[in-house]
């Protein structure tokens, strides 16, 4: 049975297709013959994204890779369940540590090439850098504490004065705006999503409800499907 | 009331005070698949029973556990919204708190457990809510 609305975010095969992705599309803008290596990039980005959500029997199935691999959860294997948004210390940063350490390895890369190549051509870089650097101050604030999330639209503009101040030549206006309005885009798509949390041996699996369905029925569905007799 | 079964809710509870199922099976002299089992049919048990509950109170479920035997849950009393935390005490079943209010019997089964290390309210709230 599908589960509409629900994506799968972080496992591991799709963490490490993320992470194949990333360093493409950082690194391939810097060589000008091997340019097209971003694109490859975007291919293993978009090959790592969740499609759908499926609950079989005892098993739930995580797709990803255009909907054509699973990876697949024994549900009576399943210790722990979190809707994160609901509790009020929790934060993605917290649950998936490697996660947030990739986020902020594209922070930290993208701000040493803003850096090193404070020319026009290395802008992307700058907005890349406004733009992650926002996402994982989202990233590390609890749920609990939504209000101080906003500070993520401070984060372009306090961020760009400063590298505007130590270098002149890395900061276009142009960047900084598009960087603010992706800032938006990522604030409103990650406060209006619910996020579940399964727990296995060893395991953690995270996904993504959007607001059409309620996390109950989905953690219902979920309990619903184990078989148990009562003592 | 809900309970587990008693062989079942001993090797639960070494399980939650973080014996590894090896040393569970060595323990009680059978062997590590029936440990496994065990495991195995408490954390569905434990699951059904805690998600039953919620059902019955129409609380919105937060965090089940079923490793350490926990829930954490918000419902309203009145006009008013509360949090709820709700335990599986070996030997009592499951027993409900609203808005942190744990007696000291709860605070020593945490810390036995190993969910928290001192018997303090904030940090078992904090374990709980994070």
């Amino acid at each position: 049975m599908k589960v509409n609305g629900a994506i799968p975010g972080v496992s591991r095969p799709q963490f490490v297709l993320l992470l194949v992705g990333f360093a493409f599309f950082l690194i391939g803008p810097l060589f000008e013959r091997f340019s097209w290596v971003s694109l490859l990039g975007w291919l293993f980005l978009a090959m790592s994204w969740g499609t759908s959500v499926e609950i079989d029997g005892k098993k739930l199935r995580l797709y990803y890779l255009f909907g054509k691999k699973a990876v697949e959860v024994p549900i009576e294997e399943v210790w722990e369940v979190k809707a994160m948004n609901r509790l009020t210390l929790s934060s993605l940063a917290r649950e998936f540590p490697d996660f947030f350490l990739l986020v902020l390895s594209v922070v930290c890369f993208s701000l040493f090439v803003v850096l090193t190549h404070p020319s026009r051509d290395y802008s992307g870089y700058t907005a890349l850098f406004l733009v992650s650097a926002s996402y994982l101050l989202l990233l590390s604030i609890p749920f609990g504490w939504d209000e101080i999330g906003m500070l993520a639209f401070a984060i372009p503009l306090i961020l760009s004065l400063l590298l505007w101040l130590i270098v002149p030549g890395a900061v276009d206006p142009i960047m900084v705006f598009i960087g603010e309005i992706a800032v938006f885009f990522t604030y409103a798509s990650y406060y209006s999503r619910d996020y579940v949390v399964l727990k296995t041996v060893g395991e953690k699996y995270l996904i993504t409800l959007n607001s059409k369905v309620p996390v109950d029925v989905f953690l219902r569905t979920l309990g619903g499907r184990v078989d148990v007799q009562t003592p | 009331m809900f309970r587990l079964p008693e062989g079942m809710e001993r090797v639960w509870l070494m399980r939650a005070k973080g014996m590894r199922e090896v040393e569970i099976a060595e323990t009680l002299g059978v062997s590590r698949q029936a440990v496994n089992k065990a495991l195995k049919d408490a954390r569905v048990k434990l699951f059904e029973a805690f998600f039953g509950l919620a059902e019955v109170f129409s609380w919105d479920v937060v965090r089940v556990n079923a490793e350490k035997g926990f829930m954490v849950a918000r419902g309203e009393c009145g006009d008013k919204n509360v949090r709820v935390y709700a335990f599986y005490l070996p030997g009592k079943g499951i027993r409900a708190f609203f808005n942190a209010e744990f007696p000291e019997y709860v605070l020593q089964y945490a810390v036995a457990i190993g969910l928290i290390r001192k018997e303090k309210r904030a940090e078992l709230v904090k374990a709980l809510e994070s």
